[in-house]
């Protein structure tokens, strides 16, 4: 704080002083006083002989000075015009007795001199150079080189300049001078903290960061240098860069190395790089041991990578460059043996990363930057072991950040290889060093990567190799404390398993909890929530497998089901939907193939073509004829298929009955999607196996559902199952729909009851009338419909109860419409006026709707819906038939 | 897009991750976002990814729930769960959004058409089937100027429809008639569009 | 002719010297050392001085004299024991016998061949100076007298050994430094260029600065008075240098007030110059080292 004040202090009263020494000099240029001109810019520069300040107020300092010192430059080019000889100004300036001052009139001048071309810009420039070693504090010194390069900056002897030429010189002059000024410029930043000190460590941190600060002062050398047009690739290669690397090399001043090394990556062009990666690399294996390396290396590899893609034939094959990227970092580690394991990965992940920017493809690359960072820990894993036989007998573990690292690794090649990560042996023997939860990490981005891809996994050894990447996605880490905690924080959110409403109580409920328990809740829900993200993602993994053969397609099932059903039970939910549904999309596959070969086996027996169903996208027909004909198979359901679709259905029911008794709801939808499949099989054989789909979905319902709004939920579907299925038995399907009517007309509520029972009467009168083979038992229907209408009726006290009358109306229509023999207009008719009175006495009681504007509105209208459709219906002419019978029925 | 009216995306049963591991590629690339103002889901996200995705598209997106939306639990969004149907006023279309699985039997104009009148709405549109039709009595369903129907995807296939796997239905930007897995029920013959 | 008259009718004649060809003859700025600077006609050595001695009437006046010489003198003298004149050389040439003068007259001299061997100078302790001194000398009134100073100046050869100067001093295990000056002979308008290698340092160095210092030795026996003078610091270096760093050094002399190294003129006094060579550490402490350099007029000026 103190010293704030006093720089402020410090530096008004210098900037006091350059004003006023402004103020008298200009006075003097207008009383053309050049003796009085040079004195008083003399007394102004003084001001920056000043040792107080620090970087940042002397650079306001200076940039006041040189404001000032345009009017000199200003005036000494009047003179020039005016015919004065500049070189007797250029030897005035110089008896000014103090060497910081008469170096930058000196300048100053030597601008106007150049300018004029009364001598060559080459012999001033070198002069220049040479003096500015007058200044050797080195912060004073970084500043008068500065504006040496500022001045001099349009004053080169470069190509295609006034300046170039036999005598002013050539642009070799031109960046041997900002050569030397950099170097110069160089060794006084660097001595800036070789000064000697008295050591302590917080001077040292402030002379560091005061050397940050004033880095640009000699990166804008470089800047210069980069700026010659007259420098060519070759030019660069043979005499700047060598020099530049020389100067870098020999300061041995880790700030200097990092920063200088940073901007020739970055201020030279991609041509020049390229032209010289081989020098360029060879110095930064000798740079000094704190200099991060990694980064420079990063930073050219990031260049030409990026230049590589925008113009893919600028880099020569020939030049190899991931191969000398890669000597470079087997030369640092060779000779630098003290680096952490952490460092030695991230290197090789630069390494990696670079190879898949510029070499997209090269597996060869990348493999070999993951075997470098596998060697490097298997040698790492073997150092300790040996230490641990006689130290702590704890088993090698990465620290965090090389965990990091690794995974870094492991990740960053996925988005571009995806599968293709399978082909390359090191990335799981890499894998393997990583904590399990990084391993996961890692697995669920290359799930991410394989679905953005959307490569398909199709032989058995890639799909065992990727569910073995992906096993810490699957299952919790063995005898792990963590992993339980987190498997009851998942149970926790998945007790309310039997509905939605259920899921949200919990939810208030874990909000209440985490408004109690401080933040413990929030986390328990985010792991949770990634859990049950990782667990979907990994559900997605069972459709990236596919195979033309449906034989192989099931072993993929398998395979992925062997290690699904090792996770905890609880993620089963997630994982065992896509397997199931899968399957089913399978049988449908497989039937096909079954129904082809037990054509061909009835017509073509013998047949010996061995072929098996070529492509997924075959039809029947053509898998008709090529799909079949694998000889004597006896023991299978049909030559030619290994798995039938029996045995995928024992399959489905294997999974179900485990997922089951932890997920009730679920199983009992899934047993129904399975039903309906092999319903669709079209075969007798397989309505067996459907009505035990169906008979489990039962049990399920009577043992697990409990809750309304379930249980709705499952008479729903198995009532769309029921009407659905085609193929069973009739008194099966007698048994299942009485079985339904039953549970509906159990249900807790009467509204659900009314309801329930007026869905189940579909199942009693399926189709249309005049469709035969559909079974038909119009009794059923009305004795189901009337029941609804008294169910309904006993529902005074709900607000449903209106809206029921006008749902069972419609149930009535639907069945009229249909020719279903019971349901007669009398019933309609009755109906109509039945719900016409209670509106007349809700009308009476309450004077207008009552209760819920608005839902009596959507009665309302719905309820006029209904008989506008009834209407529409008697005036229908493309059906006289249908208008005649809807004319009957009295609105 | 101005003269074409609002678009509208409707789509449903995209079963990720049951039936399918992703949206297939061709359609995907169609879903681009701020090119919609309306998105219309008939359900079965399954995940909350679809949902995110979804709603990442088009500043208005409407779902319903799907009959696996309901059996797993966690697939949904806790704090608001999908209805189960919902109406959308686009211009002076109403719009009736349902997964229709509830509607019994499924897939059926009869019985969708109960749903219409109850819900009150011009053109219902439901999923479930995960057949591609448009109600036979739609005919070219022509919206009126200013509305559009974009069309839907089938991505996973099986299930209560025919179970094959489709290749997505193409876009119908210009309207020339949307071919879709939602059955869209046209009821009143006396608007503009038919 | 009366003593009233001339005290009170003012003086009855001007004397006044005329040097031949006065306005084209170069001058030079000297000081009178009083701090007061005077431009006066520049002669070499070898060259004579001659002109015209101009007696002028008061109107109506008549002069009475005894005779009427004319002095050309070279002197040193000690200017702190006044009186210590010396003078080297005295050169008398007689105008005019005595006799009275009606009019004005004019007198032609010229000493041709007249020794003036040495420059002109003023220093601190010591001046060298010509002069021409016309007397007319009277028998009851004081003696008229004019006097006219001239400069004498001297140029030499251009010295024909260029060697430099080159030297390495240090004291041990602080500082070692080489330093070089291009010459050991500069003329008065000449560029001193060095350069300054720093072999070893160990003390922190401040600045570096060149002067240039004058001795002057005057007087003779017990009575030699030694004074020395810095007549400009000229700081060469801003900072500590590290080993290995070489410093340029240019210094123009035109703009000091240089006079050529004179030794032992006419066994009186003797002016040397000095090159200082000073490093400053930061406690301010000096460190120095002076060489010798002689200083030589090429031109006239």
């Amino acid at each position: 704080m103190a010293l704030n004040i006093d720089q402020t202090k410090f530096l008004e009263e210098a900037m006091r002083k350059v004003k006023e020494q402004a103020f008298y000099m200009k006075h003097a240029m207008d009383n053309e006083d050049l003796k009085g001109t040079l004195t008083h810019a003399s007394d102004m520069l003084r001001e920056l002989r000043t040792g107080l300040l620090t970087p940042k107020s002397y650079y306001e300092l200076y940039m006041k000075v040189l404001d000032e010192l345009r009017y000199v430059e200003d005036y000494f080019t009047g003179l020039q015009k005016q015919g004065k000889p500049v070189v007797e100004l250029y030897e005035k300036v110089q008896s000014c007795g103090n060497v910081l001052p008469r170096l930058y009139l000196l300048i100053t001048v030597a601008g106007v001199y150049i300018k004029s071309l009364e001598a060559p810009a080459r012999d001033i420039l070198k002069d220049l150079v040479e003096m500015s070693k007058g200044v050797q504090h080195p912060m004073r010194g970084l500043f008068l080189r500065n504006y040496l390069s500022q001045v001099s900056r349009d004053k080169l002897p470069d190509v295609g300049t006034p300046y170039e030429g036999e005598e002013g010189g050539s642009v070799q002059d031109a960046y041997e001078f900002i050569l030397q000024n950099f170097s110069e410029a160089n060794r006084l930043w660097c001595r800036m903290q070789q000064q000697p000190t008295n050591a302590h460590n917080k001077d040292k941190k402030r002379r560091e960061k005061e050397r940050q600060e004033l880095r640009i002062l000699v990166g804008t050398n470089l800047v210069r240098l980069s700026q010659l047009q007259g420098v060519e690739a070759a030019t660069y290669k043979e005499h700047i860069l060598p020099r530049l690397l020389e100067q870098v090399v020999q300061c041995k001043d880790t700030l200097a190395q990092s920063y200088l090394m940073e901007c020739i990556v970055q201020v030279f062009g991609d041509e020049f790089h390229i032209a010289t990666l081989d020098l360029f690399l060879a110095a930064c294996t000798q740079l000094k041991e704190k200099v991060n390396v990694r980064a420079i290396l990063e930073g050219v590899m990031d260049r030409l990578a990026t230049f590589a893609e925008a113009n893919p034939a600028a880099i020569p094959p020939h030049l190899r460059t991931f191969d000398m990227f890669n000597t470079c970092v087997s030369k640092l580690l060779e000779e630098r043996p003290g680096y952490s394991v952490v460092e030695v990965l991230r290197l090789q992940a630069s390494l990696l990363n670079y190879a898949l920017h510029s070499f997209p493809g090269n597996l060869e690359y990348l493999n070999l930057a993951l075997g470098n960072c596998a060697t490097a820990l298997a040698d790492k894993r073997a150092a300790h072991q040996e230490q641990a036989v006689i130290v702590a007998p704890l088993p090698f573990a990465l620290d965090s950040e090389g965990v990091e690292v690794v995974e870094r690794l492991l990740t960053l090649p996925l988005a571009c290889l995806a599968l293709k990560v399978l082909e390359l042996p090191h990335f799981a023997s890499l894998l393997e060093f990583l904590p399990w939860a990084s391993r996961r990490q890692v697995g669920v981005t290359l799930l991410q990567a394989v679905y953005n891809s959307r490569a398909k996994l199709s032989d058995l050894e890639s799909v065992e190799k990727l569910l073995e990447m992906v096993v810490p996605v699957i299952k919790e880490e063995p005898s792990s404390v963590l992993g339980s905690e987190e498997g009851q924080a998942l149970r926790r959110q998945q007790n309310g398993e039997g509905g939605v409403e259920d899921a949200e109580e919990e939810d208030e409920a874990g909000a209440s909890r985490s408004r109690g328990g401080g933040s413990t809740g929030s986390t328990e829900n985010g792991k949770a929530r990634r859990l049950e993200e990782e667990q979907l993602l990994l559900g997605r993994l069972v459709h990236v497998m596919a195979s033309p053969d449906t034989d192989m397609h099931f072993r993929f099932l398998t395979v992925a089901r062997r290690h699904f059903s090792e996770a905890p039970k609880d993620r089963f939910q997630y994982t065992f939907p896509p397997l199931v549904l899968a399957t089913l999309q399978l049988v449908q596959r497989v039937r096909r193939r079954e129904v082809a070969a037990e054509g061909a086996d009835g017509k073509q027996e013998g047949d010996t073509q061995g072929g098996r169903a070529a492509s997924e996208g075959a039809s029947e027909q053509a898998a008709a004829e090529d799909g079949n004909g694998v000889l004597g198979l006896k023991k299978r359901d049909v030559p030619g298929v290994q798995f039938g679709c029996r045995k995928l259905f024992q399959a489905v029911h294997e999974m179900l009955t485990s997922l089951a008794p932890h997920f009730a709801n679920l199983a009992l939808k899934l047993f129904l999607e399975a039903a309906q499949a092999a319903d669709r099989c079209e075969a007798d054989a397989f309505k067996l196996i459907s009505y035990e789909f169906v008979t489990q979905a039962f049990l399920l319902y009577e043992d697990e559902v409990t809750d309304s709004k379930s249980q709705i939920r499952a008479l729903t579907a198995m009532i769309g199952t029921l009407l659905q299925a085609r193929h069973f038995d009739e008194s099966d399907y007698d048994a299942l729909s009485t079985k339904v009517t039953q549970y509906a007309a159990k249900l807790l509520k009467k509204p659900d009851q009314c309801r329930m029972v007026a869905l189940a009467s579909h199942l009693f009168f399926v189709g249309r009338a005049d469709e035969p083979g559909h079974y038909h038992d119009p009794k059923r229907v009305i004795e189901c419909l009337q029941r609804s209408v008294k169910t309904a009726d006993m529902c005074m006290a709900s607000s449903q109860h209106m809206h029921l009358f006008v749902e069972v109306l419609n149930h009535y229509l639907y069945f009229y419409e249909c020719g279903c023999p019971t349901v007669t207009e009398k019933y309609l008719s009755a109906l109509v006026a039945f719900i016409n009175d209670k509106r007349n006495e809700a009308a009476l009681v309450g004077g207008g709707p009552a209760e819920g504007s608005s839902r009596a509105a959507e009665i309302e209208a719905y309820y006029k819906n209904t008989l506008d459709y009834i209407r529409l219906k008697k005036t229908q002419t493309d059906n006289k038939e249908l208008a005649d019978r809807f004319s009957a029925i009295q609105v | 897009m101005a003269e074409f009216g609002e678009l509208v995306l409707v789509l449903g049963d995209l079963h990720i991750p049951h039936r399918a591991a992703a949206i297939p590629e061709k359609f995907n690339c169609m879903l681009v976002p701020n090119k919609m103002q309306h998105v219309l889901c008939t359900g079965n996200l399954v995940s909350h990814e679809q949902l995110e995705e979804l709603k990442a598209l088009a500043p208005n997106v409407h779902v319903v729930r799907g009959d696996m939306d309901e059996a797993c639990p966690s697939s949904l969004p806790a704090s608001a769960p999908f209805p189960d149907t919902k109406v959308v006023t686009i211009g002076e279309l109403r719009l009736g959004l349902c997964h229709g699985h509830q509607v019994l039997p499924w897939g059926e104009a009869a019985a969708l058409d109960g749903l219409a009148r109850e819900l009150d709405v011009d053109v219902l549109i439901t999923g479930h089937t995960h057949k591609q039709q448009v109600s036979e009595r739609g005919g070219a369903l022509v919206p009126e100027p200013g509305q559009h129907l974009g069309s839907i995807l089938e991505p996973g296939g099986g299930g209560g429809g025919g179970g094959e796997r489709r290749c997505p239905a193409s876009f119908c930007w210009q309207c020339r008639g949307p071919r879709s897995c939602a059955t869209c029920t046209r009821r009143r013959s006396r608007v503009p569009w038919t | 002719m009366s003593l009233f008259g001339n005290l009170v009718g003012g003086p009855q004649a001007r004397v006044n010297i005329k040097l031949t060809g006065i306005d084209q003859r170069m001058k030079k700025e000297m000081s009178s050392g009083r701090g007061t600077t005077h431009l006066l006609p520049l002669y070499q050595a070898h060259e004579g001085v001659g002109g015209i001695v101009e007696v002028i009437l008061a109107p109506g006046k008549k002069l009475e004299h005894l005779g009427i010489k004319i002095e050309l003198v070279g002197a040193i003298e000690m200017l702190q024991d006044r009186g210590s004149v010396h003078e080297f050389t005295n050169l008398v040439k007689e105008l005019d016998t005595a006799g009275v003068l009606f009019s004005d007259k004019q007198y032609t001299f010229d000493f041709a061949t007249v020794d003036k061997p040495y420059d002109s100078y003023t220093g601190l302790n010591v001046r060298l100076r010509y002069f021409l001194k016309v007397t007319v000398t009277r028998q009851y009134a004081p003696n008229l007298v004019a006097e006219q100073e001239l400069v004498v100046q001297s140029t030499t050869q251009v010295p024909e050994s260029h060697s430099s100067i080159k030297m390495e001093v240090g004291i041990e295990d602080c500082l070692h430094i080489e330093f070089e000056y291009d010459k050991q002979k500069y003329h008065l308008k000449d560029v001193i260029l060095g350069k300054i290698y720093f072999l070893l340092v160990r003390i922190k160095i401040k600045h570096m600065e060149l002067a240039i210092i004058r001795r002057e030795s005057a007087g003779t026996g017990a009575n030699v008075m030694n004074e020395s003078e810095t007549l400009c610091k000229f700081e060469v270096m801003d900072g500590a240098p590290v080993k290995g760093e070489c410093i340029p050094l240019r210094l123009f002399l035109s703009s000091i007030a240089l006079t050529p190294t004179y030794r032992s003129v006419n066994n009186r006094f003797s002016v040397r110059y000095y090159l200082n060579l000073v490093l400053v550490d930061e406690e301010d402490r000096r460190y120095f080292k002076q060489q010798e350099v002689i200083f030589y007029n090429k031109e006239l000026g």
